[in-house]
């Protein structure tokens, strides 16, 4: 991390070893790092201040990460990465992704979490959650994570979803293919400039109603992408 | 209804109930029944009813229709006739013979937009009670009912198929006696009069096995007697109904048995995937733990090998509970993955860096144009891991392991894994996908596999749109191939404007 203010993370497991070891691992990469055994822990830690980021786990006695999650949520968006033992195909992670931006399914490589921690923070935050493109013929819904055309209702992709949130972000703005892979995908993804070509590529077949003459996603030639609020 | 509409419903009763129940059955049943009698007996079983069905319902239709032709004919030959006394009866007689024909087509629109409607149901007590409601229909009256006895467990069977017993004898014991009735010198076959302590009953033999014996039975004070169509019709529906309620009753004892079969896996897959995450989060402990001593400074050699050695097994271990889990989720078919754009090339070097195989010279190969594949790439790595983990526990110390991607015809991805080991025989390979399969040569090469590497790749690649196969030659080494959908990873048009 280059930024002169180390950003805050609230790491919250009822597993100590776990929770030792994942903050010396953040600490060493330059987090100011803090720990809570349970969820009330959690949210008694947070009255005394708010961290950059949560991380929690979603098997706890007593409120488990899902509760504290939607706790948290209720009184901020606080970006959340949830650490689980069971995985994205299962209803209660899929409910989770409401609430957290992010969840690693255990066992996990801890440089896995660095890597995920630090993407999340670079998201640029606050985008408006839906939004509607020339006068409501397309309709994105980032919380749903579904796009509406007059084809047809399209479920996204945790990838794209977060490639129309940074688009979102820049309504009408070029965003460099460069920063698309900085926000999009983390350093542990290894992704290149042919991911986003590729995802645009079916995001496109889902946006557009000719694929190949887009009027929404546009390319600018060897800079980047851009959203037509208007249609092009 | 009065009797004609009764024949017409007992007959379309009789012509569609029965192989409509077949085929559900069959349907249903067909594997059950084949794993448990074999494929021989069943084909026999199948061929057996499908002739009597042909031979009942040919019988039935002959005598309905044949009877009604009669009727119409007698009525048209009246009509033409010129006897001057029989015209005011032939003017009655035609006008009657149009009113009854447009009652009966209204009628037989009617039963055919019922038996449209209607649920098929496939439970013996539902059976039953057709079988009754086609006797009361035949005869216009609402006293029949069913006497079933022998190993069949009453309760099963609703009181609706029981609720005419009115005031004449205490029904258990008239179906107690009438199933002991012997059968009688009738003329015709299966049914007949019969007089017992409770009066006089007509008596339906229903077809009858070692496990099921039934009668159909009505009261007959004060009634008049079946005619012979009648009692044929009645005889008909006797034959079917002991071969429905068969059927019914051998759907209902399987389904209980998959019912029950269902319950134990789903118990079994609870089971493991409590044990699985009950490792994972020790697992977790142990790879971090043992990378956070590797980051102390000052560490000895000797120190930094043994804890690289504690991570790598704890990698290996963390793999194969993930494949646990995933065969789980797969059996269980919550196992959804993601559909993200990746290259395999950096997962092939990192999932050959995880195997620590550093004996064996690795090459890999990419041909022709750039892909990307689309599907899960954590999934598409423990598909991977598991066929090149086999490629160097069934190949010879030393010898060389090569990976190819290739792109096939555009939209599809293909990356096989070539080892120069043992190879497979024909036999081999065909199981080799199968769950727990181990040969004989792979268990004598490396006795501590468990068989659900190759399955549960091929569930995963397949739960991505791709697939696996293998080609091998024993002696000879094996490839395996893994597909997944993929795409050209070249830059995309669409400039503004």
């Amino acid at each position: 991390m280059t930024t002169l203010i180390r950003p805050a993370v609230l790491l919250v497991d009822d597993d100590p070893t776990i929770l030792s070891v994942l903050a010396r691992r953040l600490a060493r990469e330059g987090f100011d790092v803090r720990t809570a055994p349970s969820g009330p822990a959690a949210l008694s830690a947070l009255e005394r201040g708010w961290p950059a980021i949560l991380v929690v786990d979603l098997m706890m006695p007593g409120m488990d990460g899902f509760e504290l999650s939607r706790r948290v949520k209720r009184i901020a968006d606080l970006p959340i990465i949830v650490l689980s033992a069971v995985d994205a195909s299962e209803s209660k992670v899929r409910a989770l992704e409401d609430y957290a931006e992010d969840y690693i399914t255990k066992p996990f490589d801890p440089d896995e979490l660095v890597a995920r921690v630090q993407r999340v923070l670079r998201r640029a935050s606050g985008g408006r959650p839906d939004i509607t493109l020339d006068g409501g013929e397309v309709e994105i819904d980032l919380t749903k994570k579904r796009l509406v055309t007059a084809a047809g209702s399209h479920a996204l992709t945790p990838v794209e979803t977060r490639l129309l949130q940074l688009l979102i972000g820049s309504l009408d703005r070029v965003v460099p293919t460069e920063t698309i892979l900085n926000r999009v995908w983390s350093d542990a993804d290894g992704a290149d400039p042919s991911y986003v070509w590729v995802t645009v590529r079916r995001l496109r077949r889902k946006l557009e109603i000719d694929p190949d003459r887009p009027r929404y996603l546009l390319t600018e030639r060897g800079v980047g992408y851009r959203l037509s609020s208007g249609g092009a | 209804m009065g009797r004609a509409t009764g024949r017409v419903f007992a007959f379309l009763l009789a012509v569609a109930l029965p192989p409509l129940i077949a085929f559900a059955v069959a349907d249903v049943l067909a594997d059950d029944l084949i794993a448990r009698v074999g494929m021989g007996t069943t084909l026999v079983i199948a061929a057996g009813v499908t002739a009597v069905w042909a031979a009942i319902v040919a019988v039935g239709a002959s005598r309905i229709l044949g009877g009604e032709t009669r009727r119409m004919v007698e009525l048209a030959e009246l009509g033409a006739g010129g006897d001057t006394d029989a015209r005011a009866d032939t003017g009655e007689a035609m006008g009657r013979l149009s009113a009854a024909l447009d009652e009966r087509n209204r009628q037989i629109a009617e039963l055919a937009g019922q038996s449209r409607s209607a649920p098929i149901s496939m439970d013996a007590p539902s059976v039953a009670r057709a079988m009754v409601e086609a006797a009361r229909s035949i005869t216009g009256d609402p006293t029949w009912t069913l006497a079933v006895m022998g190993s069949i467990d009453e309760s099963t069977l609703p009181a609706g198929v029981y609720a005419t017993e009115g005031d004449h004898a205490p029904l258990d014991e008239v179906h107690r006696w009438a199933s002991t009735l012997e059968a009688g010198a009738a003329d015709v076959p299966g049914v007949q009069h019969a007089t017992g302590p409770w009066g006089a009953f007509v008596v339906v033999e229903v077809a009858a096995s070692d496990e099921l014996r039934a009668a159909l039975l009505a009261p007959r004070e004060g009634r008049a007697a079946p005619s012979r169509s009648e009692r044929e019709l009645l005889g008909l529906v006797g034959q079917h109904a002991g071969m429905a309620i068969e059927h019914a009753l051998l759907y209902a004892r399987v389904r209980a048995q998959a019912d029950e079969l269902n319950r134990l896996a789903a118990l079994q897959a609870d089971f493991l995937r409590g044990v699985s995450h009950d490792l994972q989060t020790p697992l977790t402990s142990i790879r971090a733990l043992a990378g956070e001593v590797q980051a102390a400074p000052d560490l000895p050699a000797s120190a930094n090998a043994d804890l690289d050695a504690i991570a790598h097994q704890a990698d290996r271990l963390r793999r194969m509970v993930g494949q646990l889990l995933a065969m789980s989720r797969l059996e269980s078919g919550v196992l959804t993955p993601r559909s993200d754009v990746f290259r395999v090339e950096p997962i092939v070097e990192r999932t050959w860096g995880a195997l620590r195989a550093t004996d064996r010279p690795f090459e890999m190969a990419t041909e022709g144009a750039p892909h990307l594949a689309i599907g899960d790439p954590d999934r598409f790595e423990q598909a991977l891991w598991a066929v090149l983990d086999n490629a160097v526990k069934y190949s010879p110390e030393g010898s060389p392991i090569g990976v190819r991607v290739a792109p096939t015809d555009g939209s599809r991805l293909l990356v096989a894994v070539t080892d120069q080991g043992r190879g497979m025989s024909d036999a081999t390979r065909r199981q080799a996908f199968d769950q727990f399969f181990r040969s004989a040569d792979a268990r004598d090469a490396a006795p501590d596999g468990s068989g659900i590497g190759l399955y549960t790749a091929r569930g995963l690649l397949r739960a991505m749109g791709g697939d696996i196969d293998a080609s091998s030659r024993l002696g000879a080494g094996s490839t395996i191939v893994l597909t997944l959908p993929a795409e050209p990873a070249e830059s995309v048009e669409g400039v503004a404007g």
